[in-house]
């Protein structure tokens, strides 16, 4: 019987995406673990299209969330993955993405208004609930490692 | 393309880095107007570096990119320098160089394989590549993690660099470790000659929109030091700000920079055109035939010629790291701050000339900050590029017309991350 692949999928919300760099070493470094467990269903970095929008089996997320655009996007991703992991300080706390959240200008409010921008900046936990969180700026690779391992043992 | 308006849209480039998007508008077959969209939402990093004091700056700075983490600890630890005056020594530059050049052989190689290879070839990413192809992937990830080592081995992480800061280089590294990395940049040197291969015989072809290069010209070709040079005049990171023009448009999250009324280009393309002479022996050899080269798609073959001048220059600094008998943490005082001073720094981020500038007050606090990245000063000529690649084929599908679009952005190597967060906007 072929053993069956889990949907993954990876997105980056307002951040440095200096995380998702350390998922690529991850994903150089298992590779074939990760070929024999995953198909990817959205990863900008490295694919153009993606199968399906959302509704995959575990939706990692990287960054904060500061326009209007993006909090609708994480509900939706929120609303249709089985298992929703956030990766780093930003996705976490905010920060360091939500410098604005501290500084207070006309060029500020001017930018909050023209582009549609949230008021403050809000981490990804404190719009959508998450089930597993790993902190780091950047995360580790070994920790990443780790909980994937995890969360696969655990089932889905 | 059909006559009367037509409207060309592409959401959310792909393999890049950030998030950008481009619209084009045409009217009767006639390109009208080229918007090349940055969609990073800013995080106001200069804007944020006002108030703190310059002791942990560069890690704060970090933060702006990822990829290119370190160009930013580095352009702001030298900018403080400057500013103050401050003194770095052989064996410090020598390690900044060693980091360096670890981050540059990552940073590329992930933009070489898992970015640009798939057009190269004809896929539509890595995780597609046919049985001919599938090592491709594997050495990729290899070369990729090998330059991730060496950041990390020389730095104390891969990004977000820990070990460095006004107070010295805080790193200890044994013959045993130097020699170990040694011998694992000396195996890639195989893997990136076949990419340097593929590379030579791309099928791409589009001459750039302007000649005006831009580039820090130096005798070892070290991404940290030099004079800049851009349309042949020799600038100082004091005098640059003054040289270039810059735009702001309102679709955009970010500026875009103009010399003298034209677009200029910055990043690997430039820096074999200017300074070829200054690479390793090796890589000097293997790009002769094909630099100077006014193909914008032979950024990416620079970008391979360089992996292999990182590699030689790396192999060069730990020889001589072991002839000493290894690293020991090289630490100072922290600097005296007792005035006001300004500092100015340009270094090559791998996607180009990197600018900062502070203004310190007598307390080491920032009282202004300046940063332009390179990919903001290459977004007019991308644009520029573009709107040449269209009009040369505008009886192409427009599927097929999208890809290659695509594939000339990707050649430039933008990095949107860095590109948005930091510019004033001009109130009149």
């Amino acid at each position: 019987m072929k053993k069956q692949k889990y949907t993954i999928s990876f997105y980056s919300f307002t951040s440095c995406e200096g995380c998702m760099m350390n998922v690529l070493l991850w994903l150089a470094q298992n590779y074939k673990f990760f070929r024999e467990n995953f198909v990817i269903n959205h990863m900008k970095l490295l694919m153009a299209d993606s199968p399906t929008k959302y509704g995959e089996d575990i939706a990692v997320v990287e960054g904060a969330v500061s326009s209007k655009k993006q909090l609708s996007e994480i509900k939706e991703i929120r609303k249709n993955a089985k298992i929703l992991v956030a990766i780093g300080s930003c996705a976490i706390t905010g920060a360091p993405s939500n410098n604005r959240n501290f500084l207070d200008d006309e060029e500020i409010r001017y930018y909050v208004k023209k582009f549609k921008q949230l008021e403050k900046v809000v981490s990804i936990k404190e719009v959508v609930n998450v089930d597993y969180e790993l902190m780091g700026c950047p995360i580790s690779v070994e920790s990443f490692n780790t909980l994937i391992k995890q969360i696969i043992e655990k089932g889905i | 393309m059909h006559k009367g308006h037509d409207v060309f849209v592409i959401k959310d480039l792909s393999k890049i880095e950030g998030h950008a998007s481009l619209e084009v508008k045409l009217k009767d077959r006639k390109v009208e107007k080229v918007m090349l969209k940055v969609e990073e939402n800013r995080r106001f990093y200069q804007k944020a570096a006002v108030g703190k004091n310059i002791i942990a700056l560069n890690q704060s700075l970090s933060r702006i990119c990822g990829t290119c983490s370190a160009a930013h600890q580095f352009a702001t630890l030298k900018a403080i320098e400057h500013a103050y005056g401050l003194k770095v020594s052989e064996d410090e530059v020598k390690l900044r160089k060693l980091l360096y050049y670890g981050n540059m052989i990552r940073d590329h190689a992930m933009h070489l394989y898992l970015f640009s290879l798939p057009d190269v070839l004809g896929y539509d990413s890595v995780f597609e590549f046919g049985k001919e192809h599938k090592d491709l992937v594997r050495e990729g990830f290899y070369v990729q993690q090998i330059g991730a080592n060496l950041a990390e081995m020389v730095g104390g992480r891969a990004i977000h660099q820990l070990n460095i800061s006004l107070r010295g280089f805080n790193t200890s590294l044994d013959t045993e470790k130097l020699a170990t990395a040694k011998q694992k940049l000396d195996s890639l040197k195989k893997y990136v000659k076949k990419l340097i291969k593929y590379y030579t015989k791309q099928p791409f072809y589009l001459d750039a929109v302007s000649e005006i290069y831009g580039c820090l010209k130096n005798d070892d070709f070290g991404f940290l030091e030099g004079t800049i040079r851009l349309n042949g005049a020799a600038l100082s990171p004091d005098n640059y700000l003054d040289s270039i023009e810059r735009e702001w448009k309102d679709y955009s999250h970010s500026y875009t920079y103009y010399y003298e009324g034209k677009p200029y280009l910055l990043g690997a393309l430039a820096r074999l055109n200017l300074n070829l002479e200054a690479l390793s022996t090796n890589a000097k050899n293997l790009a002769q035939n094909y630099f100077p080269s006014h193909n914008i798609y032979d950024n990416n073959l620079a970008q391979a010629i360089e992996v292999m001048h990182s590699i030689d220059r790396s192999i060069e600094i730990i020889n001589y790291f072991l002839d000493k008998g290894g690293v020991s943490p090289l630490m100072k005082d922290l600097p005296r701050i007792d005035k006001e001073a300004q500092g100015y720094a340009v270094i090559e981020a791998p996607r180009g000339l990197l600018y900062y500038s502070f203004h310190i007050d007598n307390e080491g606090k920032v009282t202004k900050a300046e940063i332009i990245t390179p990919t903001a000063q290459n977004h007019a000529h991308m644009e520029a590029s573009i709107k040449l690649l269209i009009e040369n084929n505008l009886d192409l599908g427009k599927e097929k017309l999208k890809q290659e679009i695509e594939a000339l952005i990707r050649a430039y190597d933008p990095c949107f991350s860095c590109a948005s967060h930091f510019l004033r906007i001009k109130w009149s």
